[in-house]
């Protein structure tokens, strides 16, 4: 069946907005309920560390994102690179 | 590579007819692929050179907090579940969202992503289910992500027509879309999302975001072409985009404050029934032992089919069922509303 162009772009769009509210929510990381929180969890001193490296994973993720072409990343991605870093589904219960 | 049951090939970001400046920009209309990819790369401090030093950089880091989190996986993952509850707590309650959040491996999301990738179920209407939100991520900062995804697909549920024509539309992203909407997404989401925060009602109503996005979407509540007109006019920041967004959070505050009356009243209701339940266990305490006349039994249920209605047919039905006070009838009806 072929999808008209409209409903692609639509979808497109809404994939988009998806996947750009993720990421842009990673930056609540910087909010002092999760920076005490990883504190109260791992103490201080690994608390802070945490943040400090998942602070650069993900300023590093974003530089990636701008600085790979995004068509070699499809392929890379979908020829089956051995780990992923994360995944979702929505089930029904 | 593309899947192999792939449909329609390609595509791209360039020439979505809701971006500004695609596929020919309109009179005064801003190149908007341009500007952001521009606007992305100063900000993030990409400029040339070897990209593999931020992959390098990235796989140190991770490997650092994977180490850090080693024995602390339930309690950060429950840290995560509390973070995401608070920030979409209006949005959790209201759609009944389940969350389940856990750290995981790379090789078992690679497997939960080959047993169905971005798999989501549609409820089918007047269904009592709710949703679960399963997240799993090898980092912290993962399972924020990927709760938000799930949720953010949750209130984008009613977006795609049902029939073979979603799962044609569905069938036609794969993996390979991703890494181009990690790219352009930030940017559109963002310019959205300051879009809606120029309107005062932002303040008043947690979640208006989400809750204009929905009716966006919703193929119950605007024709395809008119989001798309409207996305490219809010990217684009154009007056009519600004006068017709001010005009829908009107609309959608007014439903919430509808939702929070409808949501008063059967919490007042369930705790009326509460103390019924309670002060018959207490009459049948007292008086139980006395014979009872067995009660007629109820005729059967030939009431309307809720599940064939349209969710304005059932507003329309629950606004009455309220205005009457009949709550076990208001509470049916909210059911079979999506």
């Amino acid at each position: 069946m072929r999808v008209d162009k409209k409903e692609l772009d639509k979808k497109k769009l809404i994939n988009l907005v998806t996947q750009g509210e993720a990421k842009n929510t990673k930056h609540i990381l910087h909010m002092p309920e999760v920076r005490e929180g990883l504190r109260r969890i791992l103490g201080n001193e690994d608390g802070d560390a945490l943040f400090q490296a998942l602070d650069r994973v993900s300023k590093a993720a974003d530089k990636m994102d701008w600085a790979i072409p995004p068509q070699e990343r499809g392929r890379h991605m979908m020829q089956g690179g051995d780990a992923f870093g994360g995944a979702f589904d929505v089930e029904w219960e | 590579m593309k899947k192999f049951d792939k449909f329609n090939e390609e595509i791209d970001v360039r020439g979505n007819l809701g971006i500004p400046g695609q596929p020919s920009r309109k009179p005064g209309e801003p190149d908007y692929l341009s500007d952001v990819t521009a606007r992305a790369k100063q900000r993030l401090g990409v400029r040339g050179g070897n990209p593999m030093q931020y992959v390098g950089e990235l796989m140190q880091n991770l490997q650092v907090s994977q180490q850090l989190s080693r024995g602390h996986e339930r309690e950060l993952a429950e840290l995560a579940t509390q973070i995401i509850t608070d920030l979409y707590k209006p949005i959790i309650d209201h759609y009944k969202i389940k969350l389940d959040i856990q750290f995981s491996t790379g090789r078992d999301i690679r497997r939960m992503i080959d047993a169905g990738y971005a798999r989501t179920e549609h409820k089918k209407k007047g269904e009592e289910l709710t949703p679960v939100v399963r997240a799993r991520g090898v980092d912290f900062s993962m399972l924020i992500h990927e709760a938000v995804k799930g949720i953010w697909t949750v209130i984008s549920m009613g977006a795609v027509p049902k029939g073979e024509l979603g799962k044609a539309i569905e069938r036609s992203f794969d993996l390979s879309d991703e890494p181009e909407e990690w790219m352009y997404g930030p940017e559109i989401a963002a310019d959205l999302r300051d879009f809606v925060n120029e309107s005062p009602l932002v303040d008043k109503y947690p979640n208006l975001r989400e809750e204009l996005w929905k009716h966006m979407v919703d193929v119950e509540t605007m024709p395809t072409q008119e989001f798309l007109d409207l996305m490219r006019g809010i990217l684009a920041k154009t007056p009519e985009a600004r006068k017709k967004v001010d005009k829908l959070l009107e609309e959608v505050s007014k439903k919430l404050d509808k939702r929070a009356q409808i949501d008063a009243d059967l919490r007042r209701y369930e705790i009326e029934m509460e103390k019924y339940k309670r002060d018959l266990a207490e009459w049948e305490k007292k008086y139980g032992h006395l014979e009872q006349t067995p009660a007629p039994a109820a005729a059967k249920d030939s009431g309307p089919d809720y599940s064939k209605m349209s969710d304005k047919e059932l507003q329309g039905l629950l606004d009455k069922a309220l205005d009457e006070g009949d709550y076990d009838l208001a509470s049916k009806i909210a059911s079979f509303m999506q």
